[in-house]
């Protein structure tokens, strides 16, 4: 192999979905090294999960940083509509513009109306520096 | 970082998701400078859709070129089945070899059956030169 691009990846679920609504990471990848101009960074990611009791909806939300309090990437949530007891697949694209070194990335889930956990089951976020 | 992928992207809306089932343009990427020989080139896409009234299915589509009436690709159209007024994570990934320089790429939807917009909340489209 001549020449590598800068990636990072994992399938190591960082946490449980809870019995509630809160918004919960799920992977974490970083930190990155990223080259200080307006590099581009793409992610992959996806997720099979059971959807919890009273859940109607499943959101997913890209951060930057390793908690819920990273800047979201992307223009709004992405939500999907489901019913309780189903086992879905959801998976996504996205890119972000960083004019940083160093940062790590996140992957949360939302499980709205969830009154009882829902159980991750699978998946991977992976981010690649174009 | 030695080398890099040349790449384009864009998270930018072109057009809103209309009332009726008329093929729309709703990512276009800037032009993606190929190398002239038979380069591949890696696409990617993602969206998140809230179903309009009497929608029941998407239909999605990737055109060379910044409209609908470039060529398209793949071997017939990516339709998934819907339920009106839900929400859909829908992305996928397809290869291009066009062996041109200099080309556009336009993600296009259709919402068969639809008579009252769809909402697309967000999504992307990417493509790089493997």
């Amino acid at each position: 192999m001549g020449v590598r691009f800068g990636t990072l990846s994992t399938k190591v679920a960082q946490n449980a979905l809870p019995a509630n609504a809160t918004e919960t990471v799920i992977y974490i990848v970083g930190p990155m090294i990223l080259a200080t101009d307006s590099v581009a960074v793409l992610f992959h990611w996806f997720i099979t999960l059971v959807v919890g009791t009273g859940t109607t909806v499943i959101a997913v939300r890209m951060r930057r940083g390793t908690t819920t309090a990273g800047g979201l990437i992307g223009a709004s949530n992405w939500s999907q509509t489901v019913a309780a007891g189903q086992t879905i697949c959801m998976a996504g694209v996205y890119f972000d513009v960083f004019f940083a070194s160093v940062t790590s990335y996140c992957l949360t889930v939302t499980q709205t109306g969830a009154s009882g956990a829902g159980t991750v089951q699978d998946g991977t976020l992976a981010a690649f520096i174009l | 970082m030695g080398v890099r992928f040349a790449s384009e992207f864009s998270n930018t809306i072109a057009n809103l998701l209309p009332s009726s089932a008329t093929n729309t343009a709703i990512y276009i990427t800037p032009p993606l400078t190929l190398a002239a020989d038979n380069a591949q080139v890696y696409i990617a896409w993602f969206t998140c859709i809230v179903t309009g009234t009497g929608t029941t299915s998407l239909v999605f589509q990737i055109y060379r070129f910044a409209t609908i009436s470039g060529l398209k690709i793949g071997a017939q159209s990516w339709a998934q089945t819907v339920v009106a007024g839900n929400t859909y994570l829908v992305s996928g990934s397809y290869i291009d070899q066009p062996g041109a320089a200099d080309l556009y790429y336009t993600l296009a939807v259709i919402q068969n059956g639809v008579s009252a917009a769809g909402t697309l909340s967000d999504g992307c489209l990417l493509a790089f030169v493997l």
